[in-house]
């Protein structure tokens, strides 16, 4: 497992509330190399979304430890985090998180002009992917004035545009219709192929959990099926 | 990411959003708090420096410096070398001699320059036309009050001697801007060439002389001048400024702008509220965004920054919006005004509106910044939980900051740090008070919660969901009408106390010399031109000459600067009853006193009382006519000199002076169609002096009518102002409102039901920040009134109104600001707020 760049050993989440401790995570671990793919499978509430947050250096573990390309995140401060996170980190949300007061090419610029890079090579760069994605037509349109389908591929775009090592995606069909999620996901699975991107995703969807290498299914915080 | 980058994309960001409410709130806000305070910093700039120079009048010029010798050669070519004009002026009383005899009169030698503000008046001949001059008499010339020639038994151009000197008499004297404040002087005025003083022989060594040299620039070189030469000042000599030149003009002045700096201290705060709510909304709209960007790997520095920067560039363009309104809007002001206003009001440059700049980007980092901090602190897994909050910004840190930049906006504004503390922990205080009484009072309507209808229950539901939110914004609602009722409080309080000091009868015509056996027949008269009956008083011209014994020549040295009341004659005057608009500030009026046998009681005005270090008890010797008077001081008293009455340093008791010499004196009404049988009078009486003072009156009138302009354009401003907050306060809470709207709409309740609750929870709000408003009105008032304003405090229960005016102003604004939550599809509104 030396060569894994997305490691999590027993993975605690424990919220203090005012009657009793509640343990929405309780001892996870995952491994992931480079290039493979993780699906998190549980119905709602079963903490996907939390381990998905403590996996990306978005939150920090009550007990237990994440590293991401050998660095242990328990060891870095949020600054750092961010930091590792604009480095290697690409996200894909069920509400696509566009920012509606750009266009699509603009949102798909942002991590690229984020990272220090000029206007003009971003902007030309963003538009080939947005090509890649279909929307060639679309580049200087709004988020309010594209379907949810779109907005979706505008957001996988952007998450690629950064050649992030990993991609976590919550929910990428959460919100759409089936036709247009499974074009979205074949889209992501293609574009993380020839990215040779880590794939963490999480769903509830059998079907797309079934293209991922590894599988995590949860239920009340505990990992229950691992293959 | 480079700095660069991110600025790039702030502008970019406030590009596009520059549509979203809360950021045209914002702008707004700061527009208006920037254009009010500029449009009331040109106006206040210029209307003071326009009324100052209308009171400079009073002094014939800018300042005075005066003395009892000449000023030296040094301080003079000081004053010139810096370029201000000068002019110079000698006063002193001496006899004249005409063809019938002699007369003590005031004589003044003045030269080419003078006045260098205002103008003198003169007429050919009685009845030829009054009209004004460039300059005074020329040399071997002179001018002569009407009752001079009188008194003398001369004609216009016949000659009299001052002194070793003859000099003409050409013309007569109607006016002189700077005797103002000593219009009823007794003896007749003779205004002759300064070139002829030195003929006269009359300038000996001490001989009582009091000289006066007047400048007149600009503000900045005069006050560089001033402070030059106050090393330099000789003991004798003192600076006389507009504001000592007189009394009312002075008064009204300090008031007037206290009171603008007042109001456009309210119209900021009110700003300041609309900025923080606008703000607070514009951080809370930004969670999602901020919690993006810290997810693409933004530390929270540059999220913060990001966000800073954009508010930043928004409140730099807003204010410089604003300055250009302000200063545009103060120039239609005036050209709309011209008429009102002076002619040659001065130009006060830019220093105005970059102050107004400078403070709404102060209202605007004081209000929105503890709001924005909370978009650096944003949890980068809000992407995934929405429901995340960032850890609240400490409460400290958003009051302490708003109250520092109310802090500095009010030290700016009124200059003086013990009153802006004052009103500053008063304040602070009021807001804990009126908090802690909102949240009591939702609380106790929360106990009725259960027992009331459908409609109430939805209205008071939304209010009692937070009670702290709630009571935050019946505060802020509170804050707004308070500032709008102070300053609207204060506006009729200061016109009420101009007005009582100058009614539309105040007394426009002083006479003098009424002998004691035409006292009847001569008030008679005046009751019939005035409709009011005349109080004359007893005037006897008389000197102090010891205080307890000791010679006043010994005890106040006659260099002393101010003490003119020592080196004249005084008039003195006896009655039986304390003369109205007078009032005791120790001892007791004669008929409660013992009289003691020994000596004479004397009533003495407190402030030449305090100069001369005189006390209840104190024996005082006077000269009167030649004969000597002890009297003992019985009571002190404080008297107006603004009021058009006539004043006196001395009352005595009635019938307790020997047989002195005296005549009587007035003052009345003469309506202005009424010169006929003024006229008259003075055909009928020719030894009474009738002096006119409608010209002094209608200067007076003239500023306070500026003033009062200046005051009501103001209020106007503030008023917006507070209108505009309201509207940013209920934008505040406009999302929330409108999805409640939309879902209640869905689940089937009727329109009016939601109108209802509106209504009611609006009306309910308005009414509770009414109460709280006019309490803290009345609370501050009394400190405003007796320490800012000097004038006395009384209740306002009218200030009860604003329960009303509450209720209705934001019930209104409220129902019309949510009319989408039954005008719009409840789909429409849901669709659009997710």
């Amino acid at each position: 497992m030396s060569e894994s760049l997305l490691i999590a050993r027993n993975l605690s989440k424990v919220v203090r509330t005012e009657e009793a401790q509640l343990h929405i995570l309780n001892n996870v671990s995952v491994a992931l190399a480079r290039g493979e793919s993780l699906a998190i499978v549980g119905s709602s509430g079963s903490g996907k979304s939390t381990l998905l947050g403590l996996l990306a250096g978005l939150d920090l573990p009550s007990h237990g430890e994440v590293l991401i390309a050998g660095k242990n995140l328990n060891l870095l401060n949020e600054d750092q985090r961010a930091a590792l996170r604009a480095q290697m980190v690409g996200f894909v949300f069920q509400s696509f998180q566009l920012l509606p007061s750009l266009t699509a090419v603009e949102n798909v610029m942002l991590p690229l002009e984020l990272a220090g890079q000029s206007g003009k090579s971003a902007r030309a760069e963003a538009a080939q992917l947005l090509d890649r994605v279909g929307l060639a037509a679309r580049l200087n349109h709004y988020p309010r004035q594209l379907s949810g389908g779109e907005q979706q591929r505008v957001a996988l775009a952007r998450a690629f545009a950064s050649k992030p090592a990993i991609l976590f995606a919550d929910e990428p069909t959460g919100n759409l219709d089936t036709k247009t999620g499974a074009h979205i996901i074949d889209l992501l699975f293609n574009l993380n192929a020839e990215a040779g991107t880590t794939l963490v995703l999480v769903t509830h969807e059998q079907r797309l959990a079934e293209r991922c290498s590894q599988h995590l299914q949860l239920e009340a915080g505990s990992s229950v099926l691992e293959h | 990411m480079p700095t660069f980058a991110l600025f790039r994309l702030a502008l970019r960001l406030l590009g596009r959003e520059i549509r979203a409410s809360e950021l045209q709130v914002l702008l707004a806000a700061l527009v208006i708090a920037v254009m009010t305070s500029a449009a009331i910093g040109y106006l206040n700039t210029r209307l003071a420096a326009g009324m100052l120079n209308k009171a400079a009048e009073f002094l014939g010029a800018d300042i005075v410096l005066s003395g009892t010798a000449p000023a030296s050669e040094k301080q003079i070519k000081a004053g010139r070398r810096l370029g201000l004009k000068h002019a110079q002026t000698v006063e002193f009383a001496s006899v004249i001699a005409g063809n019938d005899g002699l007369q003590l009169s005031s004589i003044k030698a003045v030269d080419d320059q003078y006045p260098l503000r205002g103008q003198l008046r003169s007429k050919a001949n009685l009845e030829a036309p009054d009209l004004p001059a460039q300059h005074g008499p020329g040399i071997g010339e002179a001018w002569a009050e009407p009752r001079l020639l009188h008194a003398l038994g001369i004609k216009l151009n016949d000659s009299v001697d001052v002194g070793y000197a003859t000099v003409k008499v050409t013309r007569l004297l109607t006016y002189e801007p700077d005797r103002a404040g000593d219009f009823y002087s007794l003896s007749p005025r003779l205004l002759i060439n300064l070139a002829d003083l030195q003929s006269t022989g009359l300038i000996q060594p001490g001989s009582r002389l009091r000289y006066r040299e007047l400048w007149s620039g600009d503000a900045e070189t005069l006050r560089a001048y001033q402070r030059e030469q106050e090393a330099y000042l000789a003991p004798h000599q003192q600076w006389l400024d507009t504001r000592q030149g007189n009394a009312q003009v002075g008064n009204a002045l300090q008031r007037a702008e206290r009171y603008l700096n007042l109001a456009s201290l309210a119209a900021l705060l009110l700003c300041g509220v609309a900025v923080a709510l606008a703000a607070a909304r514009f951080a809370l709209r930004r969670y999602d965004e901020a919690a993006l960007m810290r997810c693409m790997g933004l530390s929270r520095r540059q999220t913060l920054q990001l966000f800073c920067l954009q508010l930043a560039t928004l409140g730099v363009l807003a204010s410089a919006l604003g300055a250009l309104l302000g200063a545009l809007l103060h120039i239609g002001l005036i050209a709309a005004l011209g008429q009102l206003l002076p002619a040659d009001l001065p130009n006060v440059g830019l220093q105005p509106a970059l102050t107004a700049m400078a403070t709404g980007l102060i209202a605007l980092a004081g209000f929105s910044l503890p709001p924005l901090l909370a978009l650096g602190r944003v949890p980068p897994l809000r992407v995934l939980r929405r429901d995340l909050q960032p850890l609240p910004t400490s409460a400290w840190l958003i009051y302490g900051s708003a109250l520092a930049a109310i802090g500095v906006l009010m030290w700016r504004l009124s200059l003086d740090l013990t009153l802006t503390l004052s009103l500053f922990a008063g304040t602070l205080l009021l807001l804990l008070v009126l908090g802690v009484l909102v949240l009591l009072v939702l609380k106790r309507l929360r106990a009725l919660l259960g027992r009331i209808n459908l409609s109430w229950r939805l209205s008071l539901g939304q209010m009692l969901r937070q009670p702290i939110s709630a009571a935050g914004q019946i505060l802020a609602f509170a804050l707004i009408l308070m500032a709008m009722g102070l300053v609207l409080l204060l506006r009729n309080e200061l016109l009420d106390t101009w007005q009582a000091q100058l009614p539309n009868n105040a007394p426009n015509h002083f006479a003098l010399n009424v002998l004691p056996e035409q006292r009847d027949s001569f008030s008679a008269a005046i009751s019939q031109i005035s409709h009011e009956a005349p109080v004359l008083y007893p005037v006897s011209p008389g000197r102090l000459v010891a205080i307890n014994q000791q010679a006043v020549n010994t005890l106040v040295s006659k260099d002393e600067p101010g003490d003119n009341a020592l080196q004249r004659d005084l008039s003195l005057t006896w009655a039986a009853e304390l003369p109205s608009g007078n009032r005791l500030t120790e001892g007791q009026w004669w008929d409660q006193t013992s009289q003691d046998d020994e000596f004479i009681g004397v009533s003495v005005e407190s402030h030449l009382a305090k100069r001369l270090k005189i006390k209840l008890g104190d024996q005082l010797t006077f000269n009167i006519a030649g004969r000597t008077v002890q009297s003992q001081v019985s009571s002190l008293r404080e008297l107006d000199w603004g009021s058009l009455q006539p004043n006196f340093y001395m009352v005595f008791a009635p019938g307790s002076l020997p047989e002195v010499p005296f005549t009587y004196l007035t003052s009345f009404h003469a309506p202005a169609d009424n010169l006929q049988a003024l006229l008259a009078l003075s055909r009928d009486y020719p030894a009474i002096t009738l002096l006119p003072i409608d010209a002094l009156l209608a200067q007076l009138r003239s500023i306070l009518a500026q003033v009062t302009l200046a005051v009501e354009l103001v209020l106007a401003l503030v008023l917006l102002a507070g209108v505009t907050v309201l509207l940013a306060g209920l934008l505040s809470t406009l999302d929330e409102r409108l999805q409640q709207g939309a879902i209640l709409r869905t689940l089937g309740a009727s329109n009016r039901l939601l109108r209802r609750a509106r209504w009611q929870e609006f009306a309910l709000q308005g009414a509770l920040a009414g109460l709280m408003a006019a309490l803290g009105c009345e609370l501050i008032s009394v400190l405003l009134y007796q320490h800012l304003l000097g004038l006395p405090w009384t209740p306002h229960p009218e200030l009860l109104l604003l329960v009303l005016l509450g209720a209705l102003l934001i019930s209104l604004c409220g129902s019309w600001l949510t009319r989408q939550i039954t005008q719009q599809s409840p789909m429409t509104v849901l669709r659009e707020l997710s």
